[in-house]
């Protein structure tokens, strides 16, 4: 039986970025899950979230060529982009509201062996969120998932317009410490 | 004054930047490039939050209609910044050129069975062309008098020396060149071609 081939992110984006689309194919293998799961957190909305997942794929099949090996992870690197897509599209006002954490939990969930790439860190990255004040927690993802700004964090949280910031760059670097650990 | 790159990164959350720190983070979203070790750490950081969520796999629909994009018309995208650069023109120029492979009206086939479509002109002394040539076609060679470089953007082109150049690969033929290029594979070939034409000897 022949070996199933080692995914790699570097071979994939520079694949990707010499137009070879199995390359682009097997980054959305490795890493359509996670845009996805995020996508739909934000959108609350699985078609939206599904069209902003293919946008960010075909983004990055035009942009491959330019990524820098030696910079950011290429998760980081899709992640910027779908977030940035997935709040562009929330502001447009064409998504339905939030979803709970548990309405995201439903069929579709993967198995750990389904998605390799995301296997090694989320566990302890989860660990390490739950382990900030339950504020900081809070704040950092009213940011990440729904795109607030400080005073609306502030407003929904009773913290000073002024502290949302500071709280969530401190959170930012408890979690970088965590990692160095 | 901000010091740390977690401050950078709160304010990219917030979606609350001064211009150069959105400089900073538009620069990271074109290539990836981070200014330090620290900042790499604190975008992971900031991106850890999203595996915060449970990872769930969107419909078959959303993988065939991304790969029917990149076999159509957006196929090519990918070269939109070579192409600008290849031929020194803007991105939209360099799209434009790109989607004019797919124009079914304007082509010429040459004797060999290859197709070529002038997509520029310069002036006189320089021209753009596509060519789009089927496996066991050899590529049009440059005159006595004109010299031509070419990016390939779709399949392979072997040479004499059985070099074999794929889609991104720039070629360049000197002025009356007689090497050949063949397409190799089974798939079509896509080049871009610039001419250019020298002074005659005569």
């Amino acid at each position: 039986m022949a070996d199933t081939p080692v995914y790699d992110d570097k071979a994939a984006i520079e694949a990707a970025g010499r137009g070879d689309a199995d390359g682009i194919a097997a980054l959305y293998e490795a890493y359509s899950p996670l845009l996805f799961g995020v996508a739909q957190r934000i959108l609350g909305d699985r078609t939206l979230a599904e069209e902003v997942v293919r946008d960010v794929f075909l983004e990055i099949w035009t942009k491959a060529s330019n990524y820098d090996p030696s910079g950011c992870d290429v998760r980081v690197w899709l992640l910027m982009h779908l977030r940035q897509r997935a709040l562009e599209r929330l502001r447009t006002g064409k998504a339905s509201k939030m979803v709970s954490m548990e309405d995201t939990q439903i069929s579709y969930v993967l198995g750990d062996d389904e998605a390799p790439s995301l296997t090694p860190d989320r566990e302890q990255i989860q660990r390490i969120i739950d382990l900030l004040p339950p504020k900081q927690r809070n704040m950092l993802q009213l940011a990440y998932f729904e795109g607030l700004t400080s005073e609306k964090i502030g407003a929904r949280t009773k913290v000073p317009t002024t502290r949302v910031a500071s709280e969530i760059a401190n959170s930012l670097q408890t979690i970088r410490e965590s990692f160095d650990r | 004054m901000s010091t740390r790159p977690e401050d950078l990164m709160a304010g990219y959350l917030l979606g609350e930047l001064f211009a150069d720190e959105r400089v900073r983070i538009e620069s990271i979203m074109a290539t990836g490039s981070v200014a330090s070790p620290e900042e790499a750490a604190a975008l992971a950081a900031v991106h850890s939050v999203a595996l915060y969520t449970i990872p769930t796999k969107p419909s078959p629909r959303v993988f065939e209609n991304l790969l029917a994009s990149l076999q159509g018309r957006k196929r090519l995208l990918p070269f939109r910044d070579r192409v600008a650069a290849f031929l020194d023109v803007d991105i939209d120029t360099a799209y434009t050129v790109l989607t004019t492979v797919d124009h079914r009206v304007g082509w010429t086939e040459t004797d060999s069975g290859v197709h070529t479509r002038t997509v520029l002109c310069g002036d006189a002394k320089a021209e753009a062309t596509l060519v789009r040539a089927e496996p066991g076609n050899v590529l049009p060679r440059p005159s006595p008098v004109t010299s031509s470089e070419l990016l390939v953007l779709a399949g392979r082109l072997r040479d004499d020396d059985e070099t074999v150049a794929g889609p991104g690969d720039r070629l360049s033929r000197p002025q009356g060149s007689r090497y050949r290029h063949e397409v190799q594979g089974a798939a079509e070939a896509v080049v871009l071609m610039l001419t250019r034409e020298h002074a005659s000897e005569a």
